[in-house]
């Protein structure tokens, strides 16, 4: 090899590095473009209300009242309520007030009205 | 022999202490029991007094909500009509009267909340002491953990408009920077502001109500009917604050697109937002 493919050489392998560090610094620059219908967050609710947990007899009772046990875990309206978009923009406010389904807020109703009949 | 007797003797005192402790049990005990059960009574009663004071306080915050919200409704509207001819320093004063109202209302709110959150403490320590029948404790528990989960869906549904409000909020902030005549929807915030504080007024009255299941003081179907009259009164309030916030939207649209038209904007700020009228 002689010395002037050598120095080609090193110049072909100078240029595609230093054209690849560009590459990646300017990726780096570019404004990340919002996406506003994928970006959600979830509203925090305060945790002031504490059930009474039941034992195993009262559930026990429960049951042999013909009641069922009262439901745990997350609640799915409750979550959906909750979930709102990140975007300012009108459009996404917009899009969460129309997505805000307020049917079955008061599911339980009927239920509180069965178990406290009679007592 | 000898060591017989010497078993014989230490038997003796062993049983002279036996007895002896016996007899020092017999008088001890009662004492002791006397003392607990003083103890007992006088922590009832201490409970009961805090129980009292705390359901006086919250009659008071109550009543204090009730007037100034209706104070509040009433002044809110008189003095919105003249918003949109009044000055801009005019609009900002009426703006500051109104927010120092509504803060009254809010300091009312959080203070049931607080005297609520204290309640809550004592209802959980007397309540299976309170309802001794399992069969009835079961169905009130049941109950009561399906009311608080009702108002848990309620809760999110106001503080996801509360959200909502507060970007409307800023936008509005934004378009009185770049110096566009925002006077036609800073009254619609305000009303949506108040609808809000109302609705929260209402969660604190629909938590309330609950919790009395577990107090055993007032009649189990009395809080079921009271239970259903405010979910109703709440839901009606959400669902106006759901329009008042659509009639923002629209209003904020309106505004922003001339600036639209006039600037060459991303294609996500230029689209129109529609909402939704039916329900």
């Amino acid at each position: 090899m002689d010395r002037n493919t050598l120095i080609i050489a090193v110049a072909i392998i100078v240029i595609v590095l230093a054209t690849g560090v560009l590459y990646f610094l300017m990726k780096e620059e570019q404004p990340i473009t919002p996406i506003v219908s994928d970006q959600k967050i979830r509203l925090a609710q305060e945790q002031d209300l504490t059930f009474v947990e039941l034992t195993e007899e009262e559930k026990q009772a429960l049951k042999d009242q013909g009641f069922d046990a009262p439901p745990s875990g997350e609640d799915s309206k409750t979550k959906s309520l909750q979930l709102v978009n990140t975007s300012d923009e009108v459009a996404a406010i917009a899009a969460d007030i129309n997505a805000t389904d307020l049917s079955g807020l008061d599911a339980e109703l009927a239920e509180i009205d069965k178990l406290l009949s009679g007592l | 022999m000898k060591t017989m007797r010497r078993q014989i003797f230490i038997a003796i005192v062993l049983g002279a202490l036996l007895v002896a402790g016996f007899a020092f049990a017999q008088t001890t005990t009662p004492s002791t029991a006397t003392s607990t059960r003083d103890q007992l009574k006088l922590r009832a009663q201490e409970l009961n007094q805090l129980k009292t004071q705390l359901r006086q306080e919250r009659t008071e915050i109550f009543q204090d909500i009730k007037k100034e919200r209706t104070t509040l409704r009433t002044e809110v509207k008189t003095m919105l009509q003249n918003y949109a001819s009044s000055s801009l320093e005019e609009r900002q004063e009426i703006r500051e009267q109104i927010k120092n109202q509504r803060k009254e209302v809010k300091e009312n709110i959080l203070a049931l909340r607080q005297n609520l959150k204290e309640n809550a403490k004592l209802l959980r320590e007397n309540f299976r002491e309170k309802f001794q029948n399992v069969k009835q404790r079961a169905r009130i528990a049941a109950a009561h953990g399906r009311g608080l989960r009702m108002i848990n869906r309620y809760r999110a549904a106001v503080q996801r408009f509360s959200h909502i409000l507060g970007k409307l909020e800023s936008r509005v902030e934004k378009l009185k920077d770049r110096g566009v005549d925002v006077s036609s929807v800073e009254p619609l915030i305000e009303e949506a502001h108040d609808m809000e504080t109302a609705a929260e007024a209402k969660l604190e009255e629909f938590k309330d109500n609950y919790e009395k299941l577990l107090s055993g003081e007032q009649k189990v179907s009395e809080i079921a009917g009271k239970g259903k009259t405010i979910a109703k009164e709440l839901k009606e309030e959400i669902v106006k604050l759901h329009d008042k916030l659509k009639e923002i939207v629209r209003a904020i649209a309106a505004l922003e697109r001339p600036l639209e038209t006039s600037t060459s904007t991303p294609s996500s700020e230029t689209t129109t937002p529609e909402t939704e009228d039916n329900e």
